[in-house]
């Protein structure tokens, strides 16, 4: 068994580097080797390139690698806290509020905001990240007053659901090069994220995943239960609301800079579940971080389909690529959610 | 022009009986071809359409019949208009809509059927409009806002309020069978609907040819044709002028959303437009007609040189653009300050004559296209729709 997970870290912890120079290397415009590591020296001439290189593949890795890991790990604790395997990062309507924050932007043409904040870069980002916090403090409110868990899961499904039919009448009455718009945020990008707004992602996934380390012996005792949780002198309030906060952090983050970005999260803590065999979330927690980010890579890497001009929305190809996965292992093991 | 018309509309009529009978004998029963296409067909003498491949007028005795050859990407089926001053003119067999003209009133379902009419003085017959504040025409947006002209909405149809007004003609597109089907709706209720398709037109000078087909409503093809000519002739000398020029600086167009750039395909009206003002369009060899959606990569890879950088969405200055983007500064189109949008004319509402007029009038963008790139050729000149950011 030990000598089993040295080969699984081995593998999780070398695929990383590999991927990212793979991000690197390949893309829709062919560079050669001695021209990319030209511009890593500083010495390139060609501009294109090193714009190519700096601009756009370089932090397209960075928020391949936040975005990975924190969308994961706020998939895992909602797994955990619900006892569910259907939850996700979005379980608590947390996309649907940011989506409702970019459609009054996006779909209303600016009308509500003045035509200035439309074509500025932050206000995508702003106005996801407002919708999020409203729908987010919504379930903290209620979280607060009702106990029961699965009275949480209901209001925020049912919250996601309000907002979706909100969204759905603003949709209808705008025109069609603002749904193309929308649409195309709502099919999740890593690009266009810019230094300034990297920096500001990191330092919100890294407080996220702080209060997520922070919480992992509450979430290994809510396996076995609330009421043996609370006889093991968890504070079962306090932990909830710090794994909402957490999870609602990472995904609300992500969510502003790059859209909902589907199925990743909901994926890979089964599958780091099943792989180590284990619900342990100490074991869970560096897994998880690792193998999110290296599917996140890989398929922005497909996402760009070296070789061609063109790109693909990078939910379809985290879906492609992760139901064969599932179906596979689902057919070898039989059963993933024993162990939640 | 006009010879070569029928020949070909002889020969295809030929093909569609072969197949007739391919068809009637594959069943095992025997069929003869409908006549009464043929009939009203025969006689009649062709307008001259040199541009426009989207319709076709034929002159008969007491009507005219127009024909609509597509609708949108992928439906060909064709509609056929008998328009006349007393409908008992019509031969007993003919097939399609009856429109009687002049036309009195008409409900315009897109923004950019507005100019034909300005330019043959028949803005007073507009009784309703699609979606107001797509409208840069200051009068009719007006007329619109106090509710003297109806909106009959967006995106659906208010088809309600079509049948109260029951004007002479709507006059509508479609892009799909979707929005084809609430046109079809329309005519339930015994509206006249016609369908016109200029949006799909891949010349600036055949989007303008539909000029005809209004005069043809209004009985003014005289004055549609003089109007057409000489749109045309401006057109030509301009491109002719542009020819002139020594250089053809290089020049790409559009922004990207998240990561993805919607370039105008080589054989567009955009393209067109580039080339006939005597730019080097960096996707001129592209045969799509349609936008092609690229990787940012591909489009910075090759117009970060390019001269000109053209239609960047609704920014108005190079310091929006660089909020949006920092990576929009790499460009030297962008460094050199040679950024032109087509937002002179945006209303704070995104109503933009650039859109609404520039179908009717493609010598006025060309114009402006031209001053961009060749100043020398025209000076003193005005843009009609472009400023340059700064």
């Amino acid at each position: 068994m030990q000598a089993n997970h040295r080969n699984k870290w081995l593998l999780l912890v070398s695929l990383l580097p590999i991927l990212m120079l793979a991000n690197l290397f390949f893309g829709s415009v062919t560079i050669p080797l001695n021209e990319i590591l030209e511009v890593v020296v500083g010495n390139s001439t060609n501009v294109a390139w090193k714009t190519i290189i700096i601009e756009s593949r370089v932090p397209r890795i960075l928020t391949a690698l936040l975005c990975g890991a924190a969308i994961s790990i706020s998939g895992f604790q909602m797994q955990v806290l619900f006892r569910n395997p259907l939850a996700g990062p979005y379980i608590l309507g947390i996309s649907s509020g940011a989506s409702l924050g970019v459609s009054l932007l996006v779909l209303t043409g600016g009308w509500l905001f003045g035509s200035y904040f439309i074509v500025h870069n932050w206000s995508i980002a702003l106005a996801a990240t407002f919708g999020a916090l409203f729908i987010l403090l919504l379930v903290f409110a209620i979280s607060i007053r009702v106990k029961d868990i699965m009275t949480v899961l209901i209001v925020g499904i049912m919250l996601g659901a309000l907002t979706t039919a909100i969204i759905g009448v603003l949709q209808y009455f705008s025109s069609s090069s603002q749904l193309k718009s929308f649409v195309i945020w709502t099919l999740g990008s890593l690009d266009g994220v810019n230094y300034s707004e990297i920096s500001i992602l990191s330092i919100t996934v890294i407080i996220g995943l702080g209060l997520a380390l922070s919480q992992l012996k509450p979430l290994n005792l809510l396996l076995m239960g609330e009421s043996y949780a609370k006889s093991m002198g968890v504070n079962l309030v306090i932990s909830r609301l710090m794994i909402i906060l957490s999870a609602g952090v990472l995904a609300g983050s992500v969510t502003a800079f790059c859209g909902p970005i589907g199925f990743i999260g909901i994926v890979v803590p089964h599958l780091c579940r099943v792989w180590f065999q284990t619900s342990n979330a100490r074991i869970l927690f560096p897994a998880i971080i690792f193998l999110g980010i290296n599917i996140m890579l890989l398929s922005d890497c497909l996402a760009h389909l070296p070789f061609s001009d063109l790109v693909l929305p990078i939910n379809s190809i985290t879906a492609i690529l992760g139901i064969p996965i599932i179906f596979w292992m689902v057919l070898g093991r039989k059963k993933i959610s024993t162990n939640l | 022009m006009k010879i070569l018309g029928k020949e070909k509309r002889k020969s295809k009529m030929g093909y569609q009986l072969i197949f007739c009978f391919f068809l009637a004998s594959l069943l095992g029963c025997v069929s003869t071809p409908e006549p009464k296409e043929v009939n009203t067909k025969q006689e009649g003498e062709s307008l001259e359409v040199i541009y426009a491949e989207g319709f076709e007028i034929v002159q008969h005795d007491q009507f005219k019949r127009l024909t609509v050859k597509q609708s949108y990407k992928g439906n060909n089926q064709q509609f056929d208009y008998f328009l006349t001053n007393d409908s008992s003119f019509l031969p007993a067999d003919f097939s399609g809509e009856v429109i009687i003209t002049p036309i009195k009133t008409i409900a315009v379902l897109s923004a950019t059927y507005i100019p034909f009419l300005r330019l043959l003085d028949q803005l007073e017959s507009i009784v309703a409009v699609s979606g107001k504040n797509t409208i840069y025409d200051s009068v009719i947006y007006q007329s619109a806002l106090n509710g003297e002209i109806k909106d009959l909405g967006e995106p659906e149809l208010n088809v309600e309020q079509a049948i109260i007004l029951n004007p002479d003609l709507i006059m509508g597109f479609a892009i799909d069978a979707q929005s084809m089907s609430q046109l079809g709706e329309l005519k339930r209720f015994n509206q006249r609907v016609l369908i016109n398709s200029e949006y799909m037109e891949p010349t600036p000078l055949a989007k303008a040819e539909w000029i005809k087909v209004f005069g043809a409503l209004y009985d003014q093809d005289e004055l549609a044709e003089t109007i057409f000519q000489k749109i045309e002739s401006d057109y030509l000398v301009l491109k002719r002028l542009a020819e002139k020029a020594a250089d053809k600086p290089t020049v790409f167009t559009a922004v990207p959303w998240k990561g993805t750039w919607y370039v105008p395909g080589g054989n567009s009206f955009q393209a067109a437009l580039l080339n006939d003002a005597g730019a080097n369009y960096i996707w001129k060899e592209n045969e799509e007609s349609v936008s092609l959606p690229l990787d940012f990569e591909v489009v910075l890879a090759r117009s970060i040189k390019s001269d000109y950088w053209l239609n960047v969405s609704t920014f108005r200055s190079l310091e929006e653009m660089k909020n949006s983007d920092e990576r929009f500064t790499s460009f030297f189109a962008f460094k050199n300050k040679k950024v032109f949008n087509n937002t002179k004319t945006l209303t704070p509402y995104y109503g933009n004559d650039y859109w609404e007029t520039g179908a009717a009038r493609p010598d006025l963008i060309l114009s402006d296209l031209i001053q961009i790139f060749h100043p020398e050729l025209l000076k003193g000149k005005k843009f009609n729709y472009y400023e340059q950011l700064q």
